[in-house]
């Protein structure tokens, strides 16, 4: 009981670091905007939702005996982060806190802003290395592409446990019969936070109705992204972000029915089809769900749906996934890992 | 497809191959135009696309081009599937999926393949023996290139090899590759009977193919006769090892003791129906056409052009300047006359430059990476 306590205490320092982190009025607060401006390609409004959105920093108490009885101890933790979401490095490092008094974090190279901030206000919580040498026993947590992932999974030694969490996206399953006015905002939000490129963003919108009801809704999603393009603009776009951009949407429109939403673009039809992230969505409509999000079950880490009996479906056929309410897929409970595709305990290296 | 579009379409078939033939009887611009408009008028994909870029089809630039990709997301056809002569499928370079060209008639393909080819690879007499280092061509046909290359067999040979009685391009004393390596000993019968009838061999490989015969070569030499071409195309798409253009000519030619001018590049692609050659065999009438023509430039045939453009806006580049290719090709009738593709390159001396794909941008965030949309 009492080493329950002290790693849920771990973790509250960690967090207290963070929410002075996320309080714009603080110097540490500003100093990391200005970073993440840099970092992340996101514009300010962009920054500043992730953060009053997205960071954990209030759990609840459950969700807080969750994340540590979730959590595996081990004598060493390493955490490997890649140029995930910015906010996620938060929960990562939380995790390795909660497994060890004894963290090694590996920021990204790309984007090394929060968990840097966190260490300069809590340095006791972990230290941050440039490379990490796990030894036989301890946890290595590690995040970002899955062919990265295999590579390193043959570069561990023996004796490790080993935690991957790969790339993966969300899907919203649309009960037609409860879709209220204030739905395709939620999704939208959903869509737009981190410009679409968590893996908890939604890209593929299942309509459970007729295809002329999930014209509607693709219209009325376009609407609200096309909306949120002053609200919560989207970052600035590389030349080649833009070529790819102009290459996707032309590629869309040729093969799909297109609805315009700013930057991004809606596109719909009875084929299921994956869009890049770039502020996009697939509408399309379906009788079944599951049957139809069930080839992309390996990659999928949310669904949200507005349908409560849905709801069970989902969770049965997607155990890997969450399954929340609309609007709420950027913002899990700190109650463990970020999706649950993959075992608490980690794979034992070999 | 109504009985008035297929007439349509037929007509523009006629057209383009009277074009090929002729050269000036008709005008490029015009006749570009005259598909395109027939394309809007039968591929709903083709109308969205031109509504999403605004385009009025005036002038060559405002056909909007396809991407290359939107054959993986989609027929690009103007006409229903049960009309398909044949499906040519991509190899796959980028992503999961294969992507599909579909003809609904082969005659313009092969005129125009055999034309510009026979144009850029033979002399004026016009005949060689020809093998391709190549598996077997499947009934049907899904590749392009073995379709291709089939027909050059047919078209510029068309004689038995040697024990057979009668031609046949089929025949796997024609297609010399296997899982198993290179047919060396098949590759010294093709070119001796080349010898035996005072013929050029033309000797039609992949790079990937071409690497495989280096190996399997072990540095011997196997010499063909005087006057014979090695058709080189493609990349290697993460086979084997790769080497350079320059490294593979050097040794192709070094082992097969042949000028390395005599080794030429081929550009085609299967959303493509005509290709580009290199101009650099001296007897050909494209060197004729284009004299001095340098390894590294490729020629597009009058019915083709290549322009590079801008990678956001798809508006031609300034002269001299590297862009992605778009290609408004007369030979897509019934799928799309102008193509974009990720290949980048550069007009020079009359031709172009390869200059390899464009790298894509670095990609953001934790959401699954994907290089465009992907089907479920």
């Amino acid at each position: 009981m009492a080493e329950t306590a002290e790693r849920q205490a771990r973790v509250e320092r960690l967090l207290e670091a963070a929410r002075t982190l996320a309080d714009p009025e603080t110097a540490p607060g500003q100093a990391l905007r200005a970073r993440l401006l840099e970092t992340t390609g996101l514009s300010p409004a962009g920054i500043e939702r992730g953060l009053a959105h997205a960071l954990e920093i209030r759990p609840s108490t459950g969700d807080l005996q969750a994340l540590v009885a979730s959590t595996p101890e081990a004598p060493r933790a390493h955490v490997l982060l890649s140029s995930n979401v910015f906010v996620a490095a938060l929960r990562a490092i939380a995790i390795g806190v909660a497994s060890s008094p004894h963290v090694s974090v590996r920021p990204s190279r790309r984007d090394p802003a929060l968990a840097e901030s966190l260490h300069r206000l809590a340095p006791e919580s972990f230290e941050l290395v440039r490379g990490l040498s796990p030894a036989p026993g301890d946890h290595f947590w590690s995040y970002g592409a899955d062919t990265t992932l295999a590579e390193l999974r043959r570069s561990l030694p023996s004796g490790v446990w080993f935690h991957p969490h790969g790339a993966g996206f969300g899907a919203v399953v649309i009960d037609t019969a409860h879709w209220g006015s204030d739905d395709a905002r939620a999704v939208a939000l959903d869509t737009a936070l981190f410009d679409q490129q968590g893996c908890l963003s939604p890209r593929v919108v299942c309509v459970v109705g007729t295809e002329h009801q999930a014209r509607i809704v693709a219209g009325q999603l376009a609407q609200e992204l096309q909306a949120l393009e002053s609200e919560l603009p989207p970052g600035p776009k590389s030349a080649a972000e833009q070529a790819e951009a102009r290459r996707d949407r032309d590629a869309a429109a040729y093969a799909f029915e297109l609805f315009d939403a700013g930057s991004g673009w809606l596109s719909c039809s009875s084929e299921l089809v994956v869009p890049p992230g770039r502020r996009n969505l697939h509408v399309l409509a379906t009788t079944n769900a599951t049957a139809t999000l069930g080839p992309f079950t390996a990659h999928l880490t949310c669904v949200a749906t507005n349908g409560a009996s849905q709801a069970e479906d989902l969770r049965r056929a997607f155990p890997g996934a969450r399954v929340v309410a609309l609007g709420e897929m950027q913002c899990p409970p700190l109650d463990g890992p970020v999706d649950r595709r993959h075992g608490a305990q980690g794979q034992l290296i070999t | 497809m109504s009985q008035a579009l297929l007439q349509s379409s037929n007509r523009l078939h006629e057209r383009v191959q009277r074009f090929a033939e002729a050269g000036a009887n008709d005008d490029f611009t015009a006749l570009a135009l005259d598909i395109a408009r027939f394309q809007a008028e039968a591929s709903p994909g083709f109308r969205r696309l031109l509504a999403a870029r605004g385009s009025r089809l005036e002038a060559l630039d405002d056909i909007p081009p396809v991407p290359s990709d939107a054959f993986r997301l989609a027929r690009v056809a103007t006409y229903a599937a049960e009309l398909d002569a044949v499906r040519f499928f991509t190899s796959g370079t980028t992503g999961a999926e294969r992507g599909t060209h579909a003809m609904r008639r082969t005659d313009t393909y092969e005129r125009l393949s055999l034309a510009f080819g026979r144009g850029a690879l033979l002399g004026p007499e016009g005949r060689a023996v020809v093998v391709a280092l190549a598996p077997k061509l499947t009934e049907p046909a899904t590749s392009s290139l073995g379709y291709m290359m089939a027909r050059f067999m047919e078209a510029f040979d068309g004689q038995p090899l040697g024990a057979e009685t009668a031609f046949s391009s089929s025949s796997s004393a024609r297609w010399l590759l296997d899982a198993n390596g290179v047919d060396l000993r098949g590759l010294e019968l093709a070119a001796s009977s080349a010898a035996q009838r005072s013929q050029p061999l033309l000797l039609l490989g992949t790079a990937f193919a071409l690497v495989r015969l280096l190996d399997d070569l072990a540095g011997a030499r196997l010499a063909l006769p005087a006057g014979s071409v090695v058709m080189q195309t493609g990349g290697f798409k993460g086979r084997s090892r790769e080497v350079t253009m320059e490294e593979l000519r050097a040794g192709v030619s070094e082992a097969l003791q042949l000028a390395p001018t005599r080794v030429v590049g081929e550009y085609g692609m299967t959303e493509l129906t005509s290709q580009l050659y290199e101009g650099t065999i001296v007897e050909s009438a494209l060197a004729a056409r284009e004299p001095g023509a340098q390894p590294g430039v490729y020629f597009e045939p009058p019915w083709l052009r290549v322009t590079p453009v801008d990678p956001v806006s798809l508006r031609p580049v300034a002269e001299g300047e590297a862009g992605l290719a778009r290609f408004i090709d007369l030979g897509n009738v019934d799928s799309a006359v102008s193509v974009v593709t990720q290949d980048l390159v550069r007009r020079t001396q009359g031709g172009v430059q390869l200059l390899g794909r464009q790298a894509g941008a670095p990609p953001r965030g934790c959401s699954l990476a994907i290089e465009a949309l992907l089907h479920g």
